[in-house]
């Protein structure tokens, strides 16, 4: 080798070299805080159509609208599927001709008149995510709906994106509807609540307290002639500080709301009308609000409280709640409440913080004014789990959190581990969807409600969660689990199946390849340590259907009612069937509909202890003979991927009794953009959260209410066998519907719902039809 | 002089890396630098399109919205009209970044490369292509339905661009995705002049 070429050999070497340390620096992105990987932004926020966001249609189906309003010029003629959607009792409950969809559900009912229920939905029907209301004061036949009034900045400016409702009534009936806003454009964002005093059809307009001057302690809202008061209705708010959408500053999401009777001691507070900064509380460094005298008859019949996420640096999401006695006007300085605990220790945090945390809700015994607050926490070493602290004296202070169970969710079938067909349709790699389809459904939002009796009661708390455990990243078998506490959420009893369909439990033999398999099981084709993973590591195995976004409430009888998301009807859509044939893989397990399930809790005794072992007899009522006291405890932190109970539960003696709620089975592939959103819970009502003076419930001739999200009045975005317009989001369309039923009868068909048990083709694939398309103007 | 210009290619590369170059593609130009309908055929349809957002890249390498001096990015995907299993890609997806010089856009690539450098899909496999500046492609089959991917990334002046095509095994072929990359390409050579 002569010099040249030596040396050209050397400076070859050399480069490559650096190219190659430098290629692996630049990929030096931070490790997400979420020791499994899960994605750690906001579930929510910015969820758009593409830009445009308008469908440029004139008409498009409407099925389930009720009541003789105003109609549009609309000369189509209904499709099949729009005809089948009439047939049955479900009530559309959004009453817009917008073509958008609306979707993520809550609800609660009048304790002073039971007539009135409110409910409130992520609705695009401008165009863009903002929070919808809807009101009705016939038990659900009619409604009346619009969009919520946006916030109001010291900027001038208004917060018009929108979403996450969670409504409650106090016991006086005033309603109260909480949410997130946030700007498309930069990082500014926060947590507010409406309120209203006419049964949710007029809804107050928050104020972001405008300071003039340092020593100003009143503020002010709009200006001159603005008759709010400042501050009302902001529980937490955060500018952006450098107008650029970059995670600059901590940002909010999924909060909830609840509200129930100042505990025995505790006196009514009003507080300073400015905002704490969000950076402060995330860092714990933040100045209390100072207290004010209330403003003289502001003081409701209850306590409020208001629950978020808060994302930032510090962890990637912290549980925050601030309270309320005046009604919404002012609130308390947020204060951290997810605790620390020694099953938080794998989250690394200062102190075994809990500070990877989400989705939480607060719920109050309506007798007692104790408060609970769940929330899912990845501060794990694989899978993510369920804890519950409480506060007894009107959330100044908390227990150390409870751990009510794992949640199963790592197995959940993402882009990161076999999904490509998803990120290919726009939807985030991280996000946990189903199999044959592509919208997310990651198990954050579970649901948790106090019994709303005192006595013996007055200490039981109640769980609804989803997870995989029946399933695995190749084939999704979400279940829905039921979990009980007796003595005040430190001991819990569980789970409990409340889906009774056929739900086959992984095992070495039915889910792992021969090749490939890793970790095995529920677990097959997993990557240690992360979701990541190869479904060709896993067997293709249908174990059951699908169920997810359970709600729980329960009366003041003891009738729990849980409401859920359920595919279980659907056993013969082939693959390669709908809209999207490269995602349909397995048979069944597609068209999704509402479901129920009840059982009653009459009788209860206390269960507190730190082992684990089988249910004492007193506490076993709406409890599966499989359940155990402390399940956590029967499988560590960390369970391993053989079996864990909820597996194999013997459907014969579950004990809930399920009902079909909705009338058809429809296609979420319909729902929102290529199908790639569907919200992220539903919602149900057993009555009002708070008991009030007049609260007919079960036997006495209420019916419980669903308020659930489907796609019947989608319809395909073009291949492969529809027409398409060229517009987006084209023809897509979720609708949000309502419907009664009894949950205290025995009978086995009390859901009321009528119609197809089955994939019907008309929902299957729907075409766009052509008579939708723009017709230009003054054609029609 | 061929073997001087593949030693001297490192050089170039890393050149590139270390942020040499200038903006030659406007940011307002973003848009065009994407597939259109035109350039895919009339039996796709786009069900998407704008500028990127947190989604298309969550869970990545390239998550970093503001990463190497990224002023922008703009997507769009394309779905095909008609029988699922006639030849061609079943779902396009065509997207661009521009930075303010070469060397983000170089930064980008390589965040490419080790993003394709595996895959959660079965039979993965590199795919040599020669698109633009400098490229970089992979291929892999979807268990159960063998559904194919190919994915190409490439970088072009201060730009990086990338298209995936998916459709099932033996109907969408490399050849589909690299004449899809070219295509693009010849849009963002338009739009840099």
């Amino acid at each position: 080798m002569n010099r040249r070429r030596l040396g050209f050999l050397t400076l070859f070497v050399t480069l490559a070299g650096l190219l190659v340390f430098w290629a692996s620096a630049a990929s030096g992105v931070p490790e997400p805080p979420f020791a499994d990987d899960e994605d750690t932004t906001p579930t929510s926020g910015v969820y758009d159509f593409s830009r445009g966001g308008g469908t440029n249609l004139t008409e498009c189906p409407q099925a389930g609208l009720q009541g003789n309003n105003p109609q549009p010029l609309d000369k189509r003629s209904l499709d099949a599927t729009e005809r089948k959607s009439n047939g049955g009792s479900d009530t559309r409950v959004n009453q817009d001709y917008s073509c958008m969809p609306q979707d993520e559900t809550a609800l609660d009912v009048n304790p002073q008149a039971t007539r009135n229920i409110i409910g409130g939905a992520n609705d695009y029907r401008l165009g863009w995510g903002t929070s919808g209301f809807y009101a009705s004061t016939d038990n659900g036949k009619t409604w009346y709906d619009g969009i919520t009034p946006f916030p109001s900045l010291p900027s001038g400016d208004n917060l018009d994106g929108g979403g996450d409702p969670a409504i409650v009534f106090d016991r006086s009936g005033v309603a109260y509807y909480a949410q997130i806003n946030f700007n498309r454009t930069d990082d500014t964002s926060g947590v507010w609540v409406n309120r209203s005093t006419n049964g949710g059809f007029t809804w107050t307009r928050p104020c972001v307290a405008i300071q003039q001057g340092a020593a100003d302690q009143q503020g002010a809202c709009g200006g001159a002639g603005d008759v709010r008061q400042p501050g009302d209705g902001t529980v937490s708010f955060q500018q952006d500080n450098d107008t650029v959408l970059n995670g600059s500053v901590p940002s909010h999401d999924k909060e909830w709301i609840t509200a129930g009777p100042r505990p025995a001691g505790v006196d009514p507070q009003c507080f300073s009308p400015f905002a704490v900064s969000t950076i402060a509380l995330a860092a714990g460094t933040a100045t209390p609000k100072t207290t004010v005298p209330c403003t003289p008859g502001t003081i409701g019949s209850d306590r409020l409280y208001v629950t978020f996420s808060l994302f930032s640096g510090a962890g990637s999401a912290q549980i925050f709640l601030s309270y309320s006695d005046d009604q919404g006007r002012t609130w308390s300085t947020p204060k951290f409440i997810a605790g620390a605990a020694a099953f938080c220790a794998p989250g690394g945090r200062p102190g075994n913080a809990c500070d990877d945390s989400q989705g939480s809700q607060p719920t109050v015994n309506p007798n007692t004014g104790q408060l609970w607050v769940g929330f899912l926490n990845g501060d794990t070493e694989d899978e993510d789990q369920y804890l519950v602290v409480t506060s007894v004296d009107g959330g100044q202070t908390f227990s150390p959190p409870s751990r009510v169970d794992t949640i199963y969710d790592v197995n959940e079938p993402r882009g990161v581990n076999g999904r490509s067909d998803c990120t290919a349709r726009g939807q985030g790699s991280t996000r946990a969807v189903p199999t044959n389809s592509c919208f997310r459904f990651d198990p954050i939002m579970h649901s948790i409600v106090a019994d709303k009796r005192g006595g013996a009661f007055a200490n039981d708390v109640y769980v609804a969660i989803y997870d995989n455990r029946n399933g695995t990243i190749r084939d999704s078998n979400n279940d829905v689990f039921f979990y009980k506490s007796t003595d005040g959420g430190t001991t819990w009893i569980g789970p409990t199946r409340v889906n009774n369909d056929r739900s086959d439990a992984p095992t070495a033999a039915n889910a792992n390849a021969a090749t490939n398999a890793r970790q095995g099981a529920r677990d097959c084709g997993r990557n240690n340590g992360t979701i990541a993973g190869t479904q060709s590591g896993c067997l293709e195995n249908n174990f059951g259907a699908d169920q997810f976004f359970p709600w729980l409430t329960i009366d003041t009888k003891g009738n729990l009612n849980v409401s859920f998301m359920d595919r279980r009807l659907d056993t013969d859509s082939p693959v390669g069937a709908g809209a999207w044939p490269t995602s349909k893989t397995e048979v069944g397990n597609y068209l999704v509909w509402y479901w129920g399930a009840s059982c009653r809790i009459s009788s209860t005794t206390e269960v507190s202890q730190t082992t684990t072992g089988s249910v004492p007899a007193g506490a076993s009522q709406c409890v599966a003979p499989e359940a155990v006291v402390n399940p956590t405890v029967a499988t560590g932190f960390n369970p391993a991927p053989g079996a864990v109970p909820g597996q194999g539960q013997n459907p014969a003696t579950l004990p809930f009794r399920n009902f079909q709620v909705s009338d058809v089975g429809t296609n979420y592939d319909y729902s929102f953009r290529a199908g790639i959103f569907a919200g992220d819970y539903s919602g149900n009502t057993s009555g009002p959260i708070v008991a009030g003076p007049d609260t007919p419930v079960g036997d006495n001739g209420f019916k419980a209410g669903a308020f659930w999200t489907d796609a019947r009045n989608g319809r395909g975005s073009g291949a492969p066998t529809s027409i398409e317009p060229g517009r987006n989001p084209i023809c897509e369309q979720s609708d949000v519907f309502f419907d009664t039923y009894n949950i205290d009868s025995q009978s086995n068909n009390n859901g009321g719902a009528k119609g197809n048990g089955h994939a019907d083709e008309d929902f299957l694939v729907a075409p766009c039809p052509p008579g939708i398309q723009d017709k230009g103007a003054g054609k029609h | 002089m061929r073997r001087l210009a593949l030693l001297l290619a490192p050089l170039v590369l890393v050149a590139a890396g270390c942020g040499g170059g200038g903006a030659t593609i406007d940011k307002q130009r973003l848009s065009s630098l994407v597939l259109t309908r035109q350039a895919v055929g009339n039996r796709y349809a786009p069900f998407y399109s704008g500028a990127q957002t947190q989604l298309d890249t969550q869970g990545t390498p390239r998550a970093d919205a503001s990463r190497f001096g990224r002023e922008g990015g703009w997507v769009i995907r394309f779905h095909r009209v008609g029988p699922p299993k006639a030849p061609g890609p079943l779902v396009v997806e065509s997207r661009a970044d521009l930075f303010d010089g070469s060397g983000g856009a170089g930064k980008d690539l390589a965040l490419y490369r080790e993003m394709y450098s595996s895959s959660p899909g079965a039979e993965h496999k590199a795919m040599s292509v020669s698109v633009g500046d400098e490229s970089v492609g992979d291929t892999f089959v979807q268990p159960g339905q063998r559904v194919r991917f190919y994915r190409i990334a490439w970088r072009y002046e201060n730009a990086t661009a990338a298209v995936t095509a998916e459709g099932f095994d033996g109907k969408v072929t490399q050849r589909d995705a690299v004449r899809l990359a070219q295509s693009q390409q010849r849009r963002i050579e338009r739009a840099a002049r």
